[in-house]
């Protein structure tokens, strides 16, 4: 469910959007309440002041008992009501209550009689008439001993007021939570949307269309590097295709001409009746022809597990000199039918390499060198060291190659011209030497000059 | 009637000869398409049978190198690639039929007649001269329903008359065309055979089909009394 790039930019964005606002009208909340009780509170301290200020006045005419009274009865307005939310009263240290307004006389209510000092301290409590009540209580020293000023002022507006907000608050809440979640849907949807367009261009791309490529000028800059390695996949992706399709083409026409050689063969000889010689021939031929497929599609197999890495290698410590001493044991006989020479030089070279690998790197450079020889030639081994690398150069005295061609040897299928009078092999051969070599960290040199031979040099990394 | 055949693989190019021979067919070999074109540029060739990949100058090269020098002997082209466009390309460049290995022999021997009989404006495999039918398939040859054995030299030379029938061969031609470059033949050897083939053709018979032309050579026709 988080997967979904959207769903996350909604949750977090939804998430710090409730945090951020939820703190802001928190904070609102507090300084409206702050106003409005530092209001009432306002409120309370200059009616104490201006009580206090009557009496000192009073005190000073000798009149502050007559005052006192006065004070309880005299008052107007909200004082003068009944429970009205509007309270005060003046109590002497001793606790004896010496003035109320008459809000609370006409109740016969008292306000608590609260501890003081001389500044000014504030409370909220329950009121006489169950409501909350700010109450300030301040104690001022008079000739017939400090008094106690209580003023109380009902709480019930400004509750009203924070009442109000809260719920403005509780309703706007949820609407703009939910209209900036629509805005943000709307807008990832949007921000995503050159995503989603990327991905269905890429979905298009198949097996079959694999030229095509994702548009890197439309693209977002910021997917633009996304696309650009996209292609760049595409365009190995392809190539690689390109390369198995091909080799797949090339195998199958490969395996063509010795099927229509067999197929002929048993067209033609059952088309009448013949002698048992020429059963025999007919046979024999569809029996090397058949040999010659078999040859070529263990190579085409070879090739293709080399391709998918499918063949393991499996290092050991090899003397190549033996490796070569091997391979010519198996070549000496053909050798010796065309009165070819082999010479070997040089001292025993160690690699870590597969010894499979290395004995078919071989067998086909040995064989290719006796195969395009001139009848009495020569074929020359050379081991030794070049560069820190094992070097294994096989030449001969045959045919050569061209130079135009020299490039093209290890390519597939690639035969050079069979209009010389050589038998041609699969093709196969050196483009598989070239694939173990590489597959072992070495590579393949060659060098060649028509009429007079051709040398191809194996370097190989040593063994540790 | 002489096929060349233009294939670098040479035990293929071996039986396909050998096939076509005992059909019948006198038989060159050429083993790239240089040596190829020179033939069919030379020789008194009536079909060809032409490779693609071929060594030195491949198969299409040779066919359109040989059609711009205004030859059209009929050329079946012989390949390992079947995509259509190498077929379009092909018979564009100016072969006249195409055959994908591997081919059944047999497919090769009917799409030779059927271009030899094209050759001869002649549509089936059935030859027909008034009454004297000459079947290409099977070789059987009748006249007015009765069955005539002919050797296969005689065969040879009555179906090279009746494909070319109503046109003039020199001894020359005939020679060229019904036996081998190796086996150097004097022209006398046709007349030879000619008149095997009218004993056995039309001695019989009232209405003869095989004409001497003074000077020019022999024709296979039926002449309008």
């Amino acid at each position: 469910m988080f997967k979904s790039i959207k769903l996350k930019i909604i949750i977090w964005f939804l998430a710090i959007f409730s945090i951020v606002f939820a703190g802001l009208e928190l904070f609102l909340y507090y300084e409206l309440e702050d106003v409005a009780i530092g209001f009432v509170d306002d409120h309370m301290r200059s009616e104490v002041d201006f009580l206090a200020s009557i009496l000192k006045v009073e005190e000073e005419h000798g009149q502050l008992e007559y005052e006192l009274v006065e004070i309880s009865q005299a008052a107007t307005g909200e004082y003068a009501e009944k429970l009205s939310g509007h309270y005060y009263q003046i109590v002497s240290s001793e606790g004896e209550v010496l003035a109320r307004s008459p809000s609370l006389a006409l109740a016969d209510a008292e306000l608590p009689i609260l501890p003081s000092t001389k500044e000014a301290s504030f409370q909220t409590i329950v009121g006489p008439n169950k409501e909350p009540l700010r109450v300030m209580t301040r104690t001022t020293d008079f000739s017939i001993g400090p008094l106690v000023f209580i003023a109380g002022d009902s709480l019930k507006e400004p509750y009203k007021l924070l009442g109000s907000f809260r719920r403005i608050v509780l309703f706007v809440y949820p609407v703009v939570f939910f209209v900036c979640g629509m805005g943000i849907f709307i807008i990832t949807g949007w921000a995503l949307a050159p995503l989603k367009k990327f991905s269905t261009e890429i979905s298009h791309i198949t097996e079959e269309n694999l030229d095509e490529r994702v548009g890197e000028e439309e693209t977002a800059v910021e997917l633009k590097p996304m696309a650009s390695s996209f292609n760049t996949m595409l365009s190995r992706l392809e190539a690689s295709f390109e390369r198995r399709k091909q080799f797949l083409s090339d195998a199958s026409h490969e395996l063509r001409t010795p099927t229509s050689i067999i197929k002929s063969y048993c067209d033609v000889t059952l088309g009448r009746d013949r002698t048992p010689e020429e059963y025999r021939t007919a046979i024999r031929k569809i029996g090397d022809t058949v040999n010659r497929m078999v040859e070529l599609i263990n190579r085409i197999l070879v090739i293709s597990r080399l391709d998918a890495k499918a063949i393991e290698l499996k290092p050991v410590r090899i003397d190549l000199k033996e490796v070569i001493k091997d391979v010519l044991r198996l070549m000496e006989s053909s050798a010796e039918k065309r009165e070819i020479k082999i010479h070997t030089e040089g001292g025993e070279v160690n690699i870590r390499g597969d010894r499979e690998g290395i004995t078919e790197v071989f067998t086909n450079l040995v064989g290719n060198a006796i195969k395009y020889n001139k009848d009495g030639g020569t074929v020359w081994i050379r081991t030794g060291r070049e560069d820190k690398m094992a070097s294994v150069e096989v030449e001969d005295t045959g045919i050569g190659i061209p130079g135009e061609e020299l490039d093209k040897i290890f390519q597939r299928f690639y035969r050079v011209d069979s209009s010389r009078g050589v038998t041609v092999g699969t093709g196969l051969g050196l483009s598989i030497v070239r694939s173990i070599v590489e597959a072992h960290g070495g590579k393949i040199e060659v060098k060649s000059e028509p009429g007079k031979g051709s040398s191809f040099k194996v370097l190989l990394p040593p063994g540790s | 009637m002489r096929i060349l055949i233009v294939e670098d693989e040479k035990d293929l190019a071996g039986i396909v000869k050998q096939g076509l021979e005992e059909a019948g067919y006198v038989v060159d070999m050429a083993h790239d398409g240089e040596e190829g074109q020179y033939m069919a540029e030379n020789f008194p060739v009536d079909a060809i049978v032409l490779d693609i990949m071929l060594p030195v100058v491949d198969g299409l090269t040779v066919l359109s190198n040989i059609r711009k020098k205004g030859i059209d002997t009929p050329v079946i082209l012989l390949t390992a690639r079947d995509a259509l466009l190498d077929k379009v390309k092909g018979l564009d460049t100016g072969a006249d039929d195409y055959l994908t290995k591997p081919f059944e022999f047999g497919e090769l021997l009917a799409r030779l007649r059927s271009l030899l009989r094209r050759k001869g404006q002649a549509k089936e495999a059935v030859i027909r001269i008034a009454d004297l039918e000459i079947n290409t398939a099977s070789h059987e040859v009748t006249r007015a329903g009765k069955n005539i054995q002919l050797s296969a030299r005689e065969y040879k030379l009555l179906e090279y008359l009746a494909y070319n029938a109503d046109s003039v061969l020199s001894r020359t031609e005939i020679v060229e065309h019904i036996y081998h470059e190796d086996r150097d033949m004097d022209s006398n050897v046709v007349d030879v055979y000619i008149n095997y083939l009218r004993n056995k053709v039309d001695k019989d018979f009232d209405k003869k089909l095989i004409h001497t032309v003074r000077g020019a050579g022999y024709v296979l026709r039926e002449e309008n009394p």
